[in-house]
C-alpha cells in the first residue's frame, strides 16, 4: 500500500517537474523573443534579470548587468527619481531618459515600468522596458525641418502670390483706366475681357459680352459695325476706321496675341480718333478757306501784271518788262499751287467730284500731247506716242480730270528729263484684265530706291530733284493718284536713279456702250 | 579531504545523503559553457564519464532533485578538467546567483536585507534538502552580517562555492561597490559550522 | 457808236482792270457794284452786254439773271458771267439761265476777257 502511494507520489512529482520545465522553457522563450529591452529590477534598484534585447541594446552581457544597480546604465538622478515613482505609483509610461550603452554611447529612450507584488501585496520589484527613440527623434527632427522648410516655402509662395496679385491689380487698373477700348479674345475666339472704355463706346455691358464669340456678338446691334469690320476671326494685324454715330469716329486695330509663334488670343484696340478727324477736317477747311482767300489777291496781281505787260498802262522799258515778266511767272506758280491745294482739300473733303462719261481715251491723250509739243521741242526732248493699232474699248471717265492726270505724267517727264532726252508714251489694251494701260517712259534722273515708297504722298518731293526743280509743289502725283483710283484704276511706276522712270496708270475698260451722268 | 577526484571518491560522494536542486548543476554547465564553450562541456562530460559519473549538463532538469554529492563531483571535475583555482569556483558561485531561476522566482525576498535574512532558511530549503542557514549577527548601519551554515559538511570545495553564492546574493540586496564575504569559521578547518562574514 | 458794257462786279481791282482794258478797246463801260444796282442800271440805260459776277452783294448774279428773264426788256441782253470757281454746277446753272459765255475769275487774264467780249459782238 505504502509502495503504491510512493509510486503515485513519484509519478506526481515527475509530472510536476515536467510541467515546471515546460513552463520555464516557455517563459524563457518568450523573454528571449521579446524584441524590446526588458529587465526586472529589485526594489533596491538592483537589476535581477535582463532579456537578450536588453543585452543587445546596452551592449553588455547579462553577467555584466545582473546584480548591478539600474542607475549605472541610465542618467543617475533621473533614474533614481523614476525608480521612486514606479515603486510609489505602481507604473510609469513613456518617460524619456537617456541611457549609456557600452563605450559611452548615449541613446534616447522612452521608459515603461510596472511593479510586481507578492501575495502579501508587498512590492517585490518592477519590470522596466524601453524603446529606442533615436529614430523617432530623428524623424521628429526631420519633420520639424521639413515643417520649417514648408513654412518658408509657403511664405515665399505667399509673397509671390501677393506680388502676382499686385501685378494683376496694377494691370487691371491700367486696363480699366485705359482711355482706349480693349476687347480681348481667348484662343477659342470668345471674349475674355472688355474694359470700361469699350463698354462706353458701344453702350454694351461687359457682362453681356463675356464669353461670346464674334459671331455671337453680332446680336447686339450696337456692335454690328465692329463685327463686320473685324470679321469672324482675327488673323493678321489690321487697322480700320469706323464711324459710330455722327460724333464718334473710331480707329479699330485688331492684333493676334502670339506666344512663341502660337496664337493664344486676339486683341482689339479701339481708339477714339474723333478729335483727330475733326482737327484734320478743320485743317482742310482752313487750307480751303485760306486758298480761297488767297486766290483773289493773286488773281488781281495777275491781271495787273498782265495789263502792264500788254502795255495797257503805258509804255514800259525792257528792263521793266524783264522784272514784270519774272513776277508774273512767279505769281502764276503761286496760283497753280493754290489751285492744287484747293484740289487736294476737295479730294479730302470728298468734294472732288467726277462726271464720268464713256469716252475714247486715245484722242484725249493725243490732245494733251499736242499741248505739250512746244515745250518739249524747246527743251529738245523727243516725244513719242505709240498709238494702238486696233481701236480700244471705251472707258468711263471724267475727261477733265483724266486730262489732268495725263498732264501730270507729261509734266514730270518733261521736268525731270535733261535736254536731249527721250520720252515715249504707249497705250495698251490688256484684254485679260479688262484694262487699258498708259505708260510714260523717260530716260531722265529717275527716283532713288529709298524715296520710291513716298512718291504719291502729299507734298513729297524726292531728294534728288530738289536741285533741278525748286518749284514743284509735291502735290501732282497725289492728285493724279486720287483721280486714277477714283476711276477704279491703278497707278504705279518703275524707276532707276540715273536711268529714268516709267509711270503707268490703268483704267477699267467698258465693253458695252453706256453713258451716264452723275449729278451730285 | 583533498581536491582530488577519482572513481572511488566519486562513489563515496554519491553516497552522501541529501539532495540539491538541479539548478546548481545546470549553472555549472552554463558557467563552463560561458568560459570554455562547447568544447569545454564536451571535455568535462568526457572526464565525468571516466570518473564513472556521467553527467549530461544539457539534460539536467533544474527543478528536479539530484544527489547532493553529484554537485561536488561536478565541481571537482570542473576544477580538474580546467585546472581552475578556488577563486574561479567562487566566481562560479556568484555567477550562479546571478543567472539562477531561483533568484527570479524568489526575487520577492530580495527586496530588503531584513527580509532576505529572515527568509534565508526558507530560501535554503528550496535549494537543499540538507543543512540550515541562520542569520547571526548583523548590523545594517555598520554594514555587516554573519551567516551560519549548519549541517552542511560535504566538501571544502562547496564552501568556496557558497562564498561566491552569498556574495552574489548580497549584491542583489545591497547597493555597494565593495561587498566582501569571508568564511570566518569552517568545519573543515576545525570549526563547528561554517560562518560567513559579509561586509558591504 | 461804241458798244455799251455793263460791268456788275464788287471787287475794286477787277473793276479797275476790266474797265481800263475795255475802255482801251473802245467800249463804253458802266459799273454796278451789286445786283440791285445792276438791274437799275440796265433798266435806265440798256447795255449791249453785261459782264455779271456771280458772287455779288444784295442779289446774286443768278438772281439778277432770273430777274432779267422775267423782264421783257432785259431778256434779250447778252450776259457773260464771271464765275468764281469754275465749278460745273455754276456753269451749268448759268447756261440754263441763258448766259452766253463765261469767265473763270481765277483762270482768266484780262486779254481773255477782251476776246470773249469781241466774240460776243461778232
Amino acid at each position: 500500500m505504502v509502495e503504491k502511494k510512493e509510486e503515485d507520489n513519484t509519478q506526481k512529482i515527475s509530472t510536476l517537474l515536467e510541467d515546471l520545465l515546460l513552463l520555464e522553457r516557455y517563459i524563457k522563450d518568450l523573454f528571449t523573443f521579446f524584441p524590446l529591452p526588458v529587465c526586472f529590477v529589485s526594489p533596491l534598484g538592483v537589476i535581477f534579470e535582463v532579456n537578450p534585447a536588453f543585452e543587445k541594446a546596452i551592449g553588455y552581457t547579462s553577467y555584466e548587468i545582473v546584480g548591478r544597480p539600474i542607475e549605472n546604465f541610465f542618467e543617475k538622478e533621473k533614474m533614481e527619481a523614476m525608480t521612486k515613482e514606479i515603486l510609489k505609483s505602481g507604473n510609469i509610461e513613456a518617460r524619456e531618459i537617456s541611457f549609456f550603452a557600452k563605450e559611452g554611447k548615449k541613446i534616447n529612450v522612452s521608459v515603461f515600468g510596472q511593479t510586481r507584488k507578492n501575495e502579501q501585496g508587498e512590492t517585490t520589484g518592477f519590470f522596466l522596458g524601453f524603446f529606442d527613440l533615436t529614430n523617432i527623434k530623428k524623424t521628429e527632427s526631420d519633420l520639424q525641418n521639413t515643417q520649417i522648410a514648408l513654412l518658408n516655402m509657403l511664405e515665399d509662395i505667399e509673397e509671390s502670390r501677393k506680388r502676382a496679385e499686385e501685378e494683376k491689380n496694377k494691370t487691371e487698373a491700367i486696363i480699366s483706366n485705359f482711355t482706349d477700348g480693349i476687347l480681348v479674345f481667348n484662343e477659342s475666339n470668345k471674349i475674355s475681357l472688355v474694359n470700361p472704355q469699350a463698354e462706353k463706346f458701344f453702350g454694351v455691358s461687359n457682362k453681356s459680352m463675356a464669353g461670346k464669340s464674334i459671331l455671337e456678338l453680332s446680336v447686339f446691334p450696337e456692335l454690328e459695325p465692329i463685327v463686320n469690320l473685324v470679321g469672324t476671326e482675327i488673323k493678321g494685324i489690321s487697322r480700320k476706321e469706323l464711324s459710330i454715330r455722327d460724333s464718334l469716329i473710331l480707329e479699330v486695330s485688331s492684333i493676334p496675341i502670339l506666344k512663341e509663334e502660337e496664337k493664344i488670343g486676339s486683341l482689339i484696340i479701339i481708339h477714339d480718333i474723333t478729335r483727330e478727324k475733326m482737327i484734320e477736317k478743320m485743317k482742310t477747311e482752313f487750307v480751303s478757306l485760306a486758298a480761297h482767300q488767297l486766290r483773289t489777291p493773286l488773281s488781281a496781281i495777275k491781271w495787273t501784271l498782265r495789263m502792264l505787260l500788254d502795255g495797257d498802262l503805258g509804255e514800259i522799258t525792257s528792263e521793266q518788262r524783264d522784272f514784270i515778266e519774272k513776277t508774273y511767272v512767279s505769281n502764276e506758280r503761286m496760283i497753280t499751287l493754290i489751285n492744287d491745294l484747293l484740289n487736294v482739300t476737295r479730294i479730302e473733303e470728298g468734294r472732288y467730284l467726277y462726271k464720268p462719261v464713256s469716252s475714247d481715251i486715245a484722242p484725249i491723250i493725243q490732245f494733251v500731247i499736242n499741248s505739250y509739243k512746244d515745250e518739249y521741242a524747246r527743251k529738245k526732248i523727243k516725244l513719242d506716242f505709240e498709238a494702238p493699232k486696233k481701236p480700244l474699248p471705251k472707258v468711263s471717265i471724267d475727261v477733265e480730270k483724266i486730262k489732268l492726270a495725263i498732264q501730270n505724267f507729261l509734266d514730270n517727264a518733261l521736268k525731270y528729263t535733261p535736254a536731249g532726252g527721250e520720252v515715249s508714251i504707249f497705250l495698251k489694251n490688256i484684254s485679260i484684265k479688262k484694262e487699258i494701260q498708259l505708260g510714260v517712259k523717260d530716260n531722265g534722273v529717275g527716283v532713288p530706291k529709298n524715296q520710291q515708297d513716298r512718291m504719291f504722298n502729299k507734298f513729297f518731293r524726292a531728294a534728288n530733284v530738289l536741285g533741278i526743280d525748286t518749284e514743284g509743289s509735291g502735290l501732282g502725283l497725289f492728285i493724279t493718284k486720287n483721280i486714277i483710283e477714283a476711276h477704279g484704276g491703278k497707278i504705279w511706276f518703275e524707276s532707276e536713279e540715273g536711268k529714268g522712270s516709267t509711270f503707268y496708270f490703268s483704267l477699267p475698260a467698258k465693253e458695252e456702250f453706256t453713258e451716264f451722268l452723275e449729278e451730285f | 579531504m583533498g581536491e582530488e577526484i577519482n572513481e572511488e571518491i566519486v562513489k563515496e560522494l554519491m553516497k552522501i545523503k541529501g539532495e540539491a536542486r538541479g539548478v546548481h548543476l545546470k549553472n555549472d554547465g552554463d558557467f563552463v559553457l560561458k568560459e570554455k564553450g562547447k568544447e569545454g562541456i564536451e571535455k568535462l562530460e568526457r572526464e565525468l564519464e571516466k570518473l564513472g559519473c556521467p553527467i549530461k549538463y544539457g539534460e539536467i532538469n533544474q527543478f528536479d532533485f539530484y544527489p547532493a554529492g553529484m554537485r561536488i563531483v561536478s565541481l571537482l571535475a570542473i576544477k580538474k578538467t580546467f585546472g581552475w583555482p578556488n577563486e574561479k569556483i567562487e566566481e562560479l558561485g556568484t555567477y550562479a546567483m546571478q543567472v539562477s531561476w531561483i533568484i527570479k522566482l524568489f526575487a520577492k525576498y530580495f527586496f530588503s536585507i531584513e527580509r532576505t535574512f529572515k527568509e534565508a532558511s526558507k530560501i535554503w530549503s528550496k535549494y537543499f534538502t540538507i543543512g540550515e542557514i541562520e542569520v547571526g549577527d548583523y548590523d545594517l548601519s555598520k554594514k555587516y552580517a554573519v551567516l551560519k551554515l549548519k549541517n552542511f559538511n560535504l566538501h571544502p570545495v562547496y564552501c568556496r562555492c557558497l562564498k561566491g553564492v552569498l556574495l552574489g546574493v548580497v549584491r542583489m540586496i545591497v547597493k555597494s561597490e565593495e561587498i566582501t564575504c569571508e568564511e570566518t569559521e569552517c568545519f573543515f578547518r576545525k570549526g563547528n559550522d561554517h560562518k560567513f562574514l559579509i561586509k558591504w | 457808236m461804241s458798244k455799251k458794257i455793263l460791268l456788275v462786279e464788287d471787287e475794286e481791282i477787277l473793276i479797275n482792270i476790266l474797265s481800263k482794258k475795255l475802255t482801251k478797246e473802245g467800249y463804253e463801260v458802266a459799273i454796278a457794284r451789286n445786283g440791285q444796282e445792276g438791274l437799275e442800271s440796265m433798266r435806265k440805260d440798256k447795255p449791249d452786254l453785261v459782264l455779271l459776277d456771280v458772287v455779288i452783294p444784295k442779289m446774286s448774279g443768278f438772281e439778277v439773271m432770273e430777274e432779267m428773264n422775267k423782264d421783257e426788256k432785259l431778256r434779250k441782253i447778252s450776259v457773260i458771267i464771271v464765275s468764281n470757281s469754275g465749278q460745273p454746277v455754276e456753269l451749268d446753272r448759268a447756261k440754263k439761265l441763258g448766259a452766253k459765255d463765261w469767265l473763270i475769275k481765277t483762270d482768266f487774264d484780262p486779254q481773255e476777257v477782251v476776246e470773249k467780249v469781241r466774240n460776243n459782238f461778232k
